[in-house]
């Protein structure tokens, strides 16, 4: 069913996905590791709200002080002789976790200076929208290598394509075709406001899961909104933040006429100290709202510089932000 | 409609530039970004981070109400005090009469005061701020405008040191009129005068805006020689001087008289005149000479009418050979002309080789025209001029006798027929004959000609188409005139001195037949302070090429001989000319300057000569008579740098709207 349904999304199955698949380091890092289900690292379990996060598996995670009305059967006997107190056992959930993917294909994304938009394969590694599929393949792959579902989303002012989740090592092809496929052009320049394409019903998944949302955030509005839809939708959402160089630090000088890659507007901008500082301050608070949002829904906000390398940026900076963590 | 400032037209400059701002309008280099969103928001920090950005809207409407402000202020034409650099021309107006050649002022240091009187303008003129113009003309018989709208001072100096003195008659009106068209022409000129104050001038009929007078020469004494003449008596000459004197004190000198050529005085007389005396020296005895110079050898100012040339009027007389009989009247007539007649009979008399320098021309009346075929006759005839005069008693070999159809007389204008009408003449029988080769008729009796004039051979030929005898021409006033110029014409009468003349003026000269060239040769020039250069003056031509008779009298008084040469270089003949200044230039009957009438009042309101120099260098304004002189020179208006700062505001402007949103 499911390869039937995907065979109708990704059309050419098999056809490569070169540019978006990881390299062999990548691949065996990637074996070893797995997609966080809630981004919290061991150990620091925090109060009742995550307790749904644990399961009955055979792991055993963690004591808790008994309260009354806990389940009895949970109640850890040999601590109580010893100690007089009670406590609970926690176990970590073992249960399979579906793993969506929500790739920008917007112009914002897709934009390459000099025009290069539509061939993928001129552009460059710092590219937003091939550096947000690799990171995609990437995460995709451990996450298939950890035995979780992987399902793949790409819009732009609507849903412009969708991978349905795929189990399993071998279904790795899969996700890269898609994401392959993400990268080809498409005529439509995307939204102000990212509620256009994901707060329409049937975007977010049905079930509760771990959603990552590859995006440069570049939208007008919506951004809180959507990320409550996605809590809404009992969503864990990385909400990584793509960015190119020039963004984070534009090293632009001069007077200069800015061309927006998506409404083709034109705005004269004399460039200097004063205007670099105001776009710092700007840029600053559009991450803050954006951070403070995820934050108050308990999510994970992880900001890529695409000049960072892959690699450095999946095996390392993602571990250490608890985005990817090592299989048990 | 006029335009009072065509100069401001270079603002006009500021449209092609306002062009090629749009033209080459800085498009900004486009750079294609993934997003304007937070530059977006950039842009707003930065406007609500800057609390005057608020005003950028408001900018444009500050300038455009900036601009019109500055319009209005400049239209309201501000000027401020100043030193202004004022473009209104000077017009100097030099008095270079020969007054101007007396002494200059005491102390001034200069030779004369017409040098005095250059200095001090040209000092003044160096003293201008640079931009104004200078005209100068030069006062003379005609003004002479050497310089207009000149801005080089050292062009002005080289011409107001060019200028020499004018003996002749001055034309103050003229060159105050010729000044006068200069003024009109700017606003707020000047006219500055240079004169000694023997310049009747009303500077009130000049329209210009000031003026300022440049005194020079001073108020001194002047004895003059204001005629002198010789007589020339058998064998020993008498002359009468006059002398007068002009001057605040007696006058102490001695009169001498020289002969030409010699160095010492034939006479002196020593005299002591009180101011105003006028009086007449007489001598007698004197040795003949060519001519006579006469000098005051006394302590004046003015030493241009200090000597006087003359020489006695004796005319040379002509020499005519009057083939034929003749007759009283016409023999009378010559006599008159000044001609002396030789009688020759053809029957008896055979001219020889040496009868053709005794004579200067020949007249045939009622001779045989056989008894001239001979050879030599013939020879004579063909060397000399002729005039035959024709009777209709015995016509000449194919004429006949004719009479005249009326009385009405038809005269061509000739050198013979000048001044003679034939009006009331009647002329009973007239010849009709063939005069020969190359003759015109020149008078017209009754429809036949009756006079005739020609050349034959270079020789000028006269035909009298009727015998005096049949007319009664010879009891009418005419018939002297007409022998005396018909001697005159053919050459031989009297060719006298020229006489006097004032320098720089016009003279008729009666030039000898042949006169191919001509010149004026100095024989001595008046003791004057100016270097008198040994001078010898091409004589004028007319158009056609011929010397005129009209000449014009040498610059420089003193005595001079008019030179005529002939064909081959000979010299023909030579007359003397007595060249003096204009006489009303030594007459210093009136108080300098008394003459010289200033607008608004008051005769002398001008610096002196010699204070001149340290004034002009300061370039402080003398104030002469009632001057509207503040309207220009005094101030400095602002309209050019109001209108400089509009368009700068304009382009201000330009760049404000340009920035645009990226202010």
């Amino acid at each position: 069913m499911s390869a039937d349904r995907n065979t109708a999304a990704d059309g050419r199955a098999g056809a490569g996905g070169a540019l978006v698949r990881p390299g062999e380091t990548l691949l065996r890092g990637l074996e070893r590791l797995a997609v966080s289900a809630s981004g919290r690292t061991r150990g620091t379990q925090q109060g009742k709200r995550r307790s749904g996060a644990l399961g009955s598996s055979l792991e055993f995670a963690d004591y808790r002080a008994y309260v009354p009305g806990d389940d009895i059967r949970r109640l850890d006997w040999n601590v109580w002789g010893r100690t007089g107190r009670a406590y609970i056992r926690q176990y970590w959930d073992e249960q399979e976790t579906d793993v969506t993917f929500y790739l920008d294909v917007s112009r914002s994304m897709r934009f390459a200076p000099g025009g290069a938009d539509s061939d993928p394969a001129t552009w460059p590694d710092t590219h937003k929208l091939l550096y947000a599929a690799r990171i995609a393949a990437c995460a995709g792959y451990a996450a298939l290598c950890g035995d979780d579902r992987a399902a793949a989303v790409r819009f732009a002012s609507g849903i412009e394509g969708r991978l349905h989740p795929v189990r399993g090592r071998g279904a790795a092809h899969r996700l890269f075709a898609f994401l392959e496929q993400s990268l080809g052009p498409a005529a439509d320049p995307g939204a102000e406001d990212l509620r256009t394409p994901l707060a329409v019903p049937g975007a977010l998944p049905a079930g509760p899961g771990v959603s990552w949302l590859l995006t440069d955030g570049l939208y007008a509005s919506g951004i809180e909104e959507t990320l409550g839809a996605f809590a809404a939708a009992r969503q864990h959402l990385v909400f990584v933040h793509v960015l190119g160089p020039d963004e984070w630090r534009p090293a632009l000088r001069g007077e200069l006429r800015l061309i927006d890659a998506e409404s083709a507007a034109a705005k004269d901008v004399a460039v200097h100290e004063q205007a670099l500082r105001a776009y710092g301050e700007a840029l600053r608070e559009h991450v803050g709202a954006i951070r403070r949002r995820c934050a108050e829904l308990g999510f994970v906000y992880f900001a890529v510089d695409t000049s960072v390398p892959l690699e450095e940026t999946v095996l390392v900076r993602m571990v250490r932000h608890g985005l990817l963590q090592r299989q048990r | 409609m006029l335009l009072q400032s065509a100069a401001s037209a270079v603002f006009a400059l500021a449209l092609p530039a306002i062009l090629l701002l749009y033209l080459l309008k800085r498009r900004y280099p486009e750079t294609e970004i993934a997003s304007h969103l937070l530059w977006r928001r950039a842009l707003r920090e930065m406007e609500a981070n800057r609390p005057w950005q608020r005003l950028r809207r408001s900018l444009l409407l500050l300038l455009q109400l900036l601009v019109a402000a500055c319009l209005v202020f400049a239209l309201m034409r501000p000027v401020i005090p100043g030193q202004a650099a004022s473009e209104a021309p000077v017009v100097i107006v030099v008095d270079r009469s020969a007054s101007m050649t007396a002494a200059a002022s005491r102390g001034s240091g200069a030779a004369g005061a017409l040098e005095e009187a250059i200095r001090s303008v040209a000092d003044a003129v160096d003293g201008l701020p640079s931009p104004r113009p200078v005209s100068v003309i030069a006062a003379g018989t005609e003004p002479e405008l050497l310089l207009r709208d000149e801005t080089d001072r050292r062009e002005v100096r080289r011409a107001l040191e060019s200028i020499r003195p004018h003996f002749g008659r001055t034309d103050e009106e003229a060159a105050l009129t010729l000044a006068d068209a200069l003024v009109r022409d700017a606003a707020g000129a000047e006219l500055w005068l240079a004169t000694d104050g023997r310049f009747r001038a009303d500077l009130t009929a000049v329209n210009a805006a000031g003026f300022r007078l440049f005194k020079a020469g001073r108020d001194g004494a002047n004895t003059s020689l204001a005629a002198f003449g010789l007589q020339a008596g058998a064998d020993a000459f008498g002359a009468s001087a006059t002398l007068i004197h002009y001057g605040a004190r007696p006058a102490e000198g001695t009169l001498a008289l020289v002969p030409a050529g010699a160095s010492e005085p034939a006479a002196e007389r020593p005299f002591r005149l009180e101011p105003g005396e006028q009086r007449v020296f007489t001598f007698e005895g004197l040795p003949p000479a060519d001519h006579y110079r006469a000098e005051i050898r006394t302590a004046d100012d003015y030493d241009a009418d200090n000597a006087a040339f003359a020489f006695p009027a004796v005319p040379e007389r002509g020499r005519a050979l009057l083939v034929g009989e003749g007759s009283l009247f016409l023999n009378a007539a010559l006599g008159l002309a000044g001609v002396d007649i030789a009688r020759a009979d053809p029957a008896s008399f055979e001219p020889d080789a040496g009868t053709a320098g005794d004579v200067d021309w020949i007249v045939i009346y009622g001779a045989d025209e056989r008894a001239l075929d001979t050879a030599a006759w013939r020879g004579l005839l063909d060397s000399r001029p002729v005039w035959r005069i024709w009777s209709a008693a015995s016509p000449p070999p194919g004429g006949e006798a004719t009479e005249p159809e009326d009385s009405r007389s038809d005269i061509r204008p000739h050198p013979v027929t000048a001044h003679v009408t034939l009006a009331d003449t009647h002329i009973a029988r007239i010849v009709r004959a063939d005069p020969g080769p190359g003759m015109e008729p020149i008078a017209i009796y009754g429809g036949v000609p009756v006079l005739y004039a020609g050349s034959a051979n270079g020789l000028p030929r006269l035909v009298m188409a009727f015998d005096p005898a049949d007319s009664d021409l010879p009891l009418r006033a005419d018939f002297p005139i007409l022998a005396a110029q018909a001697a005159e014409w053919l050459g031989g009468a009297a060719v006298g001195h020229l006489g006097r003349a004032e320098a720089d003026g016009r003279i008729e000269i009666g030039l000898r037949s042949g006169t191919v060239r001509a010149e004026w040769q100095a024989v001595e020039t008046a003791p004057a302070r100016q270097a008198a250069e040994a001078v010898v003056i091409e004589a004028e031509r007319t158009a056609e090429g011929a010397v005129s008779a009209a000449q014009s009298v040498p610059g420089i008084p003193g005595l001079y001989r008019f030179v005529e040469y002939g064909a081959d270089n000979a010299e023909l003949g030579s007359r003397l000319l007595a060249v003096h200044a204009a006489p009303g230039e030594g007459m210093w009957t009136e108080v300098p300057f008394a003459g010289i009438v200033l607008p608004g009042g008051g005769g002398e309101s001008a610096e002196q000569p010699g204070e001149s120099g340290a004034n002009g260098a300061s370039g402080a304004t003398q104030e002469t008579a009632g001057a509207n002189n503040a309207g220009t020179s005094g101030w400095i208006g602002l309209a050019p740098y109001i209108a400089v700062l509009i368009l700068l505001l304009l382009a201000a402007e330009w760049e404000v709207y340009r920035r645009g949103a990226a202010f």
